[in-house]
């Protein structure tokens, strides 16, 4: 069982990090895979540095159709009432304008492409390492095609990874907005990235509950609360697990 | 310039001024003649960026490229075909790549000839490696972006929050980005000053990042590419639990003790900042307040003993 509290709330230590990444890994190994987007979730470790990856398939603009089928999430209210809303498709960086709120029930469709060759697809790589300065989580992402189609550009952030809602949000921070890229800290590769400086300062405005929560509370609503802007969300299956008594 | 008051102002503007010869040729393959064109010769400083040379580097060579329409920031630069990060600064890049011996600091070799400068660079301008390299653009933003980052976490580190930095405002910020880009002393000192001393805070703990050489990593999935190193960082106090001060060899005995296992006497490996090699006895605030890059970080580079 996981440990109930944080002891460094809104930060986090690289034993409650291990902790939280191998319990999601863990979970969506028991979940039915074909009822999220989610290719695969490992817990991964290089050169002493932990982190987890999860990969989906890239959906691209003419991915959509027509070899795409629509999976209507039944358990979309459940959610709604349960009090983890923030880790579902709700949360965001911070308030949703109207326009996102649309866009968020439209993503309630989950799309999934099923391709014979679904191995020579383009699949999206997302690492969460725990930053060692600011000690929160910080979201990698980057685009693996075997034909390199995807390079790490601004152009393919806004073009292939940031949903459309998102982009104003994006583009308010920072020199570049809030989302750039950088160096990755294990293949020292060049990925695109959530600026982490201000993820504490989220953290404690998302949660009233400070630090009274397990690990893996508190990565499902990091994810939640940054992760959505670059098109990662918690499956709803996962999610609901979380749910007492359920 | 007046000359500095003391010795910390007098060490942080040498190091300020640190700069390397580079001898910069066109990549023969963007190059419209069969003989080499001339080189583009500039002594660049250590503590500035490659990506800041890039538009001279390109209006040099455009009368002698094949495609002279291209965008600039098609252009990099590469040593013994290892892309160079052009947002790592110079300094740093040299003590990386440019494989000649650092300079010992005590036993002097003043009069030696330099051997390896001037550091001789290819400039290329198709064949983008961008698995390897972030893309420049066209106003430097991404340099800028990358540049801020790392400012705000050696704040965020010596100070435990983000305020200071955050304090600073938009004229100071502006100011410090121009006295990088223009590598104007007298425009950074002031600024580099108010970071370094910010008012009612102690100092949490020191920017290091360590750089090694590729050579073993526990995962081999991929093969290493050509040139690849791996960075190190760890949070770094000031003061020991014992409350001596934390001196070069402390901190890499407890970052890498495989590499460092005496804290006094390099036996595997020896620390090198600046070109020269950091002897384990120094303290590391003093380094800090010193020899710092204009990012706030001590970026130090870890070369094997023979």
């Amino acid at each position: 069982m996981t440990t109930a509290t944080l002891t460094q709330f809104p930060h986090l230590t690289e034993f409650e990090f291990i902790d939280a990444c191998s319990e999601l890994a863990f979970r969506c190994s028991r979940s039915h895979k074909e009822r999220h987007d989610w290719l695969s979730v490992e817990v991964l470790r290089r050169d002493s540095i932990p982190y987890l990856r999860i990969t989906k398939q890239l959906t691209t603009p003419n991915s959509t159709s027509p070899d795409t089928i629509h999976i209507q999430s039944s358990s979309h209210e459940d959610v709604e009432r349960s009090d983890i809303e923030i880790s579902s498709t709700k949360g965001t960086l911070d308030h949703n304008t109207e326009d996102a709120e649309i866009e968020d029930e439209d993503s309630e469709i989950l799309n999934r492409t099923l391709h014979t060759s679904e191995r020579s697809c383009p699949i999206v790589e997302y690492d969460i390492l725990l930053s060692p300065v600011y000690r929160v989580p910080v979201l990698y992402c980057s685009i693996k095609d075997p034909q390199f189609r995807f390079p790490p550009t601004m152009d393919s952030l806004y073009r292939y990874i940031i949903p459309p809602s998102f982009k104003p949000q994006a583009e308010q921070s920072g020199v570049m907005g809030g989302i750039t890229i950088t160096d990755h800290p294990v293949t020292n590769s060049p990925v695109f990235f959530i600026h982490p400086c201000q993820t504490a300062a989220v953290m404690e405005a998302v949660s009233d509950r400070k630090g009274d929560m397990a690990p893996f509370e508190y990565l499902m609503l990091w994810i939640g609360a940054i992760c959505s802007c670059v098109g990662l969300r918690v499956p709803l299956e996962v999610a609901r697990s979380m749910i007492p008594n359920e | 310039m007046t000359p500095p008051r003391d010795v910390t102002s007098r060490l942080r503007q040498s190091v300020w001024n640190g700069s390397i010869p580079l001898e910069i040729r066109l990549h023969k393959g963007d190059c419209i003649t069969y003989d080499e064109s001339e080189p583009y010769l500039v002594q660049f400083p250590r503590l500035s960026y490659l990506g800041l040379l890039i538009p001279k580097l390109h209006s040099f060579f455009s009368r002698n490229l094949i495609y002279p329409d291209v965008d600039p920031f098609e252009a990099w630069l590469s040593c013994d075909n290892v892309p160079l990060k052009w947002h790592y600064p110079l300094g740093l890049l040299y003590d990386l790549y440019s494989g000649t011996e650092p300079h010992p600091g005590e036993g002097r070799k003043e009069d030696a000839e330099q051997p390896g400068l001037p550091w001789r660079l290819r400039v290329h301008f198709s064949d983008y490696p961008t698995e390897q390299l972030i893309k420049l653009d066209a106003a430097g933003k991404h340099l800028h972006d990358l540049y801020i980052n790392g400012v705000k976490e050696a704040d965020y580190l010596r100070n435990g929050t983000g305020k200071t930095i955050m304090s600073l405002n938009k004229d100071d910020s502006t100011q410090l980005w121009e006295s990088v880009k223009q590598h104007n002393f007298s425009l950074f000192n002031p600024i580099n000053h108010k970071l370094l001393n910010p008012q009612g805070v102690n100092l949490r703990h020191m920017p290091i990042k360590l750089y090694l050489p590729h050579a073993s990593t526990e995962n081999q999935k991929e093969e290493p590419t050509p040139g690849s190193v791996r960075v190190m960082q760890a949070l770094v106090p000031p003061v020991l639990s014992s409350r001596s001060p934390q001196t070069v060899g402390t901190a890499l005995n407890t970052m890498v003790p495989t590499l460092f296992p005496s804290r006094r006497i390099p036996t595997v490996a020896q620390p090198v900042l600046h070109g020269a090699v950091l002897p384990l006895t120094v303290n590391v605030e003093d380094l800090l307040r010193t020899s710092t890059y204009s990012d706030g970080w001590l970026h130090i580079t870890v070369s094997m003993m023979s």
